[in-house]
This record gives C-alpha cells, sequence and structure tokens, in this order.
C-alpha cells in the first residue's frame, strides 16, 4: 500500500462529505480505476463508522455522514457490525493465542503431579487406540475422486451460476478437487481454499500447487448433497491474505 | 434505457468491449459494479444495487457501439453514466426528507451478535484474536493498543489495518450467510410473511 497521507485524509474527507461537486468527482474517477485507493475507501468506511459509534466526530461530521454513507444499507449494516462488535468485545475480551507462562505456587505443583499421572494414563490409553485405529487405515490407500473445476468469473450473478455436477460414491473418502485459475490471474505464493456451503466457511490448505492449478482434498463427510462454492483467498508477501475475485460452483448430487 | 430491449448480443458485446478475454471481462465487470456500489453507497443512496445495475443496463445498451468507438478505460465509460444515473435519482428523491440517524440499539443487534459470536469461532486463534483486539479501548488507548497489536503480530499498522479490513469483510459475509439461512428456513417453517 503506497497511498500518501493526502489520499488517505482525502478520502476521509470524501466520505465526511467535506469536499465540492468537482473535487468528489475527481476522486471518484481516480476509485474507479486505482485499486489501492479503493481499498482505502473500504477501510476508512470501517473506521469512521467506528469513531461514528464511539461518538469521536464532531456534530457537524456527524450530521453529514449520517446524510450520506449512513443512509444507504451497507452503511447500516455496517454500524450494526460495529456495535456488535464493540458489544461482544466487552463481553468476550480477546484471548491471546500463546499462552502466558504464570508463576506456580506449591498446591499448583502438587496438583500438576496428579493431573500429570492422570493425563500421562489418559495419554497411554489414547496411544494405544490411535495405535490400533492408524493400523487399521493403513491396511488401504484412501479412495478418491478427482474434479477439474475451471472459474467462472463470468457468470457471477446466482441465477446463471453453472453447477458442475458430482455425485460421490459411497466407498470414497475424498474427493480430489483441481482448481484451474483463470488465465488473467496473478500467481501468488500461496493460497487457502474455503468450502462454502452456503451456512457454513470450512478452510482447507491444498495438497498441492502447480502452474495454472491448485489442488485441493476434501474428505467426503463434508460434502452432502447440496449447492458448494470454492472460493481462494491468496497469501500475500506481506503476510496478508485477500479474497480472489472468482469462485468455483458445483453440486453434489446422490 | 428500457433493459427490456436488451439482448444476450449486447451482454456478449459488453464482455467483448471489456476485454477481449472472456474471463477477464468478467473479473472487470464484477470489479466495476462493486465500485459502483461503493460510491453510491458513499453518496448516501438507499438501492446502490439498483442503481449500479441500471448503470450497467444503460452502458450494456451502447455496448456494439463502444466496441466499435470508445477509446480509453471502460471503468471511466461507466462513471460517467453512473453521474447522470445519479442526478436522476436525486431528482426523484428531492421532496423526501433527510433519513433519521441510525439506531443506537439496532432491532437486530441481538441476532448479529449471535452471528457474530459463531463467525469469529470460525476464525484462526490469530485472526480472532486480532479481530477482537483491534477494537480495545477509547480514543488515545486504542490508537496506543493498536501499534502494540502491529508490534505483537511484527506487521506495520498499516497492514495491520489492511488485515483488519478484509477479517471484517470477511465477518459481515459469514453473518449475511447466517441470516440468510435463517430466513430461508424461516419461510421454510412458514413464518415468512404473505404478501397475497
Amino acid at each position: 500500500m503506497v497511498l500518501n497521507n493526502i489520499d488517505q485524509a482525502r478520502i476521509r474527507d470524501y466520505l465526511l462529505g467535506r469536499l465540492s461537486d468537482e473535487e468528489e468527482e475527481k476522486l471518484e474517477e481516480r476509485l474507479m480505476v486505482d485499486d489501492e485507493l479503493f481499498e482505502e475507501l473500504e477501510i476508512s468506511k470501517g473506521e469512521i463508522v467506528e469513531e461514528y459509534s464511539a461518538g469521536e466526530l464532531s456534530q457537524s461530521d456527524r450530521q453529514s455522514f449520517e446524510e450520506r454513507y449512513l443512509a444507504s444499507p451497507e452503511g447500516r449494516e455496517r454500524f450494526t457490525f460495529s456495535v456488535a462488535l464493540d458489544r461482544l468485545g466487552q463481553r468476550k475480551p480477546a484471548v491471546a493465542p500463546v499462552p502466558m507462562p504464570r508463576h506456580t505456587g506449591l498446591f499448583d505443583r502438587i496438583r500438576a503431579y496428579f493431573n500429570w499421572q492422570r493425563l500421562a494414563f489418559a495419554a497411554g490409553t489414547a496411544a494405544l487406540v490411535l495405535t490400533l485405529a492408524t493400523a487399521l487405515i493403513l491396511r488401504r490407500p484412501p479412495v478418491f475422486v478427482s474434479v477439474d473445476l475451471t472459474s467462472n468469473v463470468a457468470n457471477r450473478s446466482p441465477g446463471a451460476r453453472q453447477y458442475h455436477r458430482l455425485t460421490v460414491p459411497a466407498n470414497a473418502d475424498e474427493v480430489r478437487f483441481s482448481l484451474q485459475l483463470p488465465q488473467s490471474a496473478t500467481p501468488r505464493a500461496g493460497y487457502v481454499v474455503e468450502l462454502d456451503n452456503q451456512t457454513d466457511v470450512t478452510t482447507f490448505t491444498p495438497v498441492s500447487q502447480s502452474g495454472n492449478s491448485i489442488l485441493v482434498a476434501i474428505p467426503t463427510n463434508q460434502l452432502p448433497p447440496g449447492i458448494y462454492s470454492l472460493r481462494l483467498q491468496a497469501r500475500l508477501a506481506d503476510g496478508t491474505s485477500q479474497p480472489e475475485p472468482w469462485e468455483y460452483y458445483f453440486q453434489v448430487v446422490k | 434505457m428500457n433493459t427490456a430491449a436488451l439482448t444476450p448480443d449486447d451482454f456478449e458485446n459488453l464482455l467483448r468491449w471489456l476485454d477481449p478475454d472472456r474471463d477477464k471481462a468478467g473479473e472487470k465487470l464484477t470489479k466495476i459494479q462493486a465500485r459502483l456500489v461503493s460510491i453510491f453507497s458513499s453518496r448516501g443512496c438507499i438501492d446502490p444495487e439498483f442503481l449500479a445495475d441500471k448503470t450497467t443496463n444503460i452502458v450494456m445498451g451502447k455496448s456494439g457501439w463502444l466496441l466499435e468507438n470508445y477509446v480509453g478505460d471502460p471503468a471511466l465509460y461507466f462513471y460517467g453514466v453512473a453521474k447522470n444515473v445519479y442526478r436522476e435519482y436525486l431528482k426523484q428523491l428531492r421532496p423526501l426528507p433527510p433519513p433519521p440517524p441510525p439506531d443506537p440499539e439496532p432491532p437486530e443487534l441481538d441476532e448479529v451478535c449471535d452471528y457474530l459470536d459463531e463467525c469469529l469461532d470460525k476464525l484462526s486463534d490469530r485472526d480472532r484474536y486480532t479481530a477482537v483486539r483491534y477494537h480495545e479501548g477509547e480514543k488515545s488507548e486504542r490508537i496506543e493498543n493498536r501499534k502494540k497489536l502491529a508490534a505483537e503480530l511484527k506487521i506495520t499498522s498499516n497492514a495491520l489495518r489492511i488485515r483488519v479490513c478484509h477479517l471484517h469483510e470477511r465477518l459481515r459475509k459469514c453473518i449475511e450467510r447466517l441470516q440468510r439461512a435463517a430466513a430461508a428456513l424461516g419461510k421454510h417453517l412458514g413464518y415468512g410473511h404473505h404478501t397475497d
């Protein structure tokens, strides 16, 4: 992101209705063709909505924002989202993903010793069960079905979508999807695949990636009859991820 | 523009005008539509999708001519048409009073909170932590908190803004999906509105 502070301020002024008609049109023309500026607009929308809900905008900015962005369905939806996020943050403070070490007293150490003994027994039992289960599973290689899918970027409206029909044999363990990238796609360092079953999204790491295709294996127990789409999240060099703008549609039938 | 007069050829011409490669053309059209919706929303339009569709239909109706004659970035032509569509929209809207401010406790808030909770659980530990932690604190405390979070994640403050924006987008889409699924279930069980 190489936007300068002037552009960031300009976007803020635009959303708060502080630009003249001419300035507004010039900025909107740039928004139509400049990806980074457009991304800044989307980021700023969220930030100003947050400031609005926290009561941090001046009276005139507040009123102008209400008459412009907040009057749109998208603005209202983002406002509700921001209030919900705030409420949830108060109810459930963020928990660091890595546990912090803490001081342990004598009582803690005694309790840990007995817990350890219980844990050792449980772990031993689990290991035995796991070994037996692994031996059973390894007796045969996984049965899979291979499917080639191409993206459907030219038919994005729901009515025009073309679904690849797929029948999963009862003995199959997984479906291996080979996702063909559009010719126009910019190659990325890595991808994560999202499976959307219309209610939930599950994430999978591809098995391999070569040239213009990505191979992902999805267990058949995750694919009951229904309509699905697969999306790609590209991993960018700066460590962020970005959704790719195309999808792969398919339908599992009995 | 009478949209009923549009033909499949108009759509094909539009795609060809946008790019000789059909996939690329589809991507460009999706991108242009998203930007028009965003601009109409920024200007406070109450039905941005309808206005963006109207713009696209007008452009589509001229696609045969555009294919032969237009030189320049198609996105800018779309924008030129969108300005006219917006002016027309304003003329129709003028007698209406300004919209009321959003309800500080929107009626759907409890439902959205429950869905948000569910959607946060679907994120990785790190993403969930980032999404929640980003909003902690008030004013200067919040700014300081975000600097610390960026340092903790070993990224710049701007990269953190972008990451959170993408996380929010995922969460909002997830909430929308759950709302749609709940509405479909309600309709299936007969809780929907009867209009006949």
